[in-house]
């Protein structure tokens, strides 16, 4: 085990790095899929909601393979990583834009009236007035959903994308071929020993700040 | 690309067997977390000795690892210690394991919220231990964080698509293996996502139609406002049962 540990960080860093992409992409679409679900105009807002509730409803492995299959039919040749990234995305963002849509509804309209009595626009009240305190609410949902995410991420596997899990099983099989050992067990305590330290921390400090907020 | 209704009708069957597999995995898996659930949670807020630290250090490893690690671990890590489970009792167990986990956060938060008085005028009438956790704790965190809990439960049933990873003959799988044959990747993709949402479209809202039964403290507070006195039953809970308390679970 200890001899296939580079080939094991490499699948880690494939992981944490598919995780770091997919939480950017996820963010920005979130905030703006959030941002939209409040506006006033009922049209808009419900194509928004129903986004989110499209793809908090499905399960995760079934956007993957759609993703994953469908995009390569319509002519956009994508790989496995490609199409985690999208698929994981999208899940993540429908429930950052929820979490974005709730923060945002706590914002007291009051402040939203007093930045238009000051003459701010529509857009300008978002920016600077109703987003900087929203963000800092919707911050534990987010940071827990991070955790999500990183675990998420070893669905990829089902459609072949080679990350840490998979890496895994390749040590396993290859020991297991040329060596004749038994090491699964171990391997695979290994990986749960991995995920649980990079999770945990994120989880702890979502717990802190909710209550922090309280 | 043209889209091949008829060959949705002629496949429909077979991804019903798988259908009618998920319904039975989720089914138990949800049975079985709402028992280690709720078991954790008395266990927990009835703080006993050293269980209490062992359910809190398995609620945090089981959220804090990918549920497809563990069902890999459940049924390629184990053979090698000498213990063979087949594909679909690691199945079911890997997702009563990880939806327990959950289920016992969901239940603490309604079980830590049962009035101390309750549970000292319980003891003060002479019950034993277990007659305050069956017909104090259980009855009242129950109702309290069934909201939580069937978010847990909702989610048990979208997971257990991950069990494909291992061949247990659900729907994913059976869409997915027939993909591999007929390549009507389209027709078949668009079925299970639209058969999966009625499912878990479907099953939130039966479990808002339960919990609105079960939420006995909004119904009294209008049976209150309406009639201005409380029934005799809910006297004792409701006023210590706030809306503070029952938001934090």
């Amino acid at each position: 085990m200890i001899k296939n540990s580079p080939f094991l960080f490499q699948g880690l860093t494939k992981t944490l790095l598919l995780s770091l992409s997919c939480l950017v992409l996820a963010l920005i679409l979130g905030i703006i899929a959030g941002v939209l679900q409040t506006v006033k105009k009922a049209a808009v807002s419900a194509v928004f909601r129903g986004y989110a509730e499209l793809f908090r409803g499905l399960p995760i492995v079934i956007t993957l393979f759609m993703v994953f299959f469908i995009l390569p039919e319509l002519g956009i040749k994508v790989n496995s990583y490609i199409s985690a990234m999208i698929a994981l995305s999208l899940w993540s963002s429908a429930n950052i834009s929820v979490a974005v849509r709730g923060a945002i509804q706590s914002i007291p309209p009051t402040q939203v009236e007093a930045a238009h009595a000051l003459g701010l626009s529509n857009a300008q009240t978002m920016m600077y007035v109703v987003l900087p305190q929203a963000f800092r609410r919707m911050l534990p949902s987010v940071i827990g959903l991070l955790s999500n995410l990183i675990q998420s991420t070893s669905l990829s596997i089902l459609i072949g994308n080679m990350d840490f899990l998979k890496s895994a099983q390749l040590v396993i099989e290859r020991v297991e071929i040329l060596e004749g050992g038994a090491i699964a067990f171990q391997v695979y305590t290994l990986v749960l020993a991995v995920y649980f330290v990079i999770c945990y921390p994120l989880s702890m400090l979502a717990k802190r700040l909710e209550r922090s907020y309280r | 690309m043209s889209f091949d209704f008829g060959y949705i009708w002629k496949t429909l069957p077979l991804l019903l067997t798988g259908l009618k597999m998920t319904v039975f995995i989720s089914v138990i898996g949800i049975i079985l977390s709402l028992l280690i659930g709720m078991a954790g949670a008395v266990i927990r807020t009835l703080k006993v000795p050293v269980l209490s630290q062992i359910v809190t250090a398995y609620v945090e490893i089981i959220r804090n690892t990918p549920l497809l690690v563990h069902v890999f671990f459940l049924y390629f890590g184990l053979p090698s210690l000498g213990i063979k489970l087949d594909a679909l009792t690691c199945g079911i167990l890997s997702l009563a394991l990880w939806g327990g986990a959950f289920a016992v956060e969901n239940f603490r938060g309604g079980t830590d919220n049962v009035p101390k008085a309750l549970i000292e005028s319980g003891q003060s009438l002479g019950l034993s231990t277990w007659q305050i956790v069956r017909s104090i704790i259980v009855p009242l965190g129950f109702r309290i964080s069934f909201p939580a809990f069937s978010n847990t439960a909702v989610s048990v049933i979208k997971n257990s698509a991950y069990l494909t990873g291992i061949g247990v003959a659900e729907m994913t799988f059976m869409a997915v293996d027939r993909m591999a044959y007929d390549f009507k990747t389209y027709e078949i993709l668009v079925s299970i996502a639209c058969i999966y949402l009625i499912l878990i479209w479907g099953t939130s809202f039966l479990f808002s139609i339960i919990e609105r039964k079960l939420d006995f403290y909004k119904q009294t507070a209008e049976r209150v406002k309406t009639s201005g006195r409380f029934d005799q039953k809910f006297a004792i809970s409701i006023p210590r049962v706030d809306e503070d308390s029952a938001s934090k679970s």
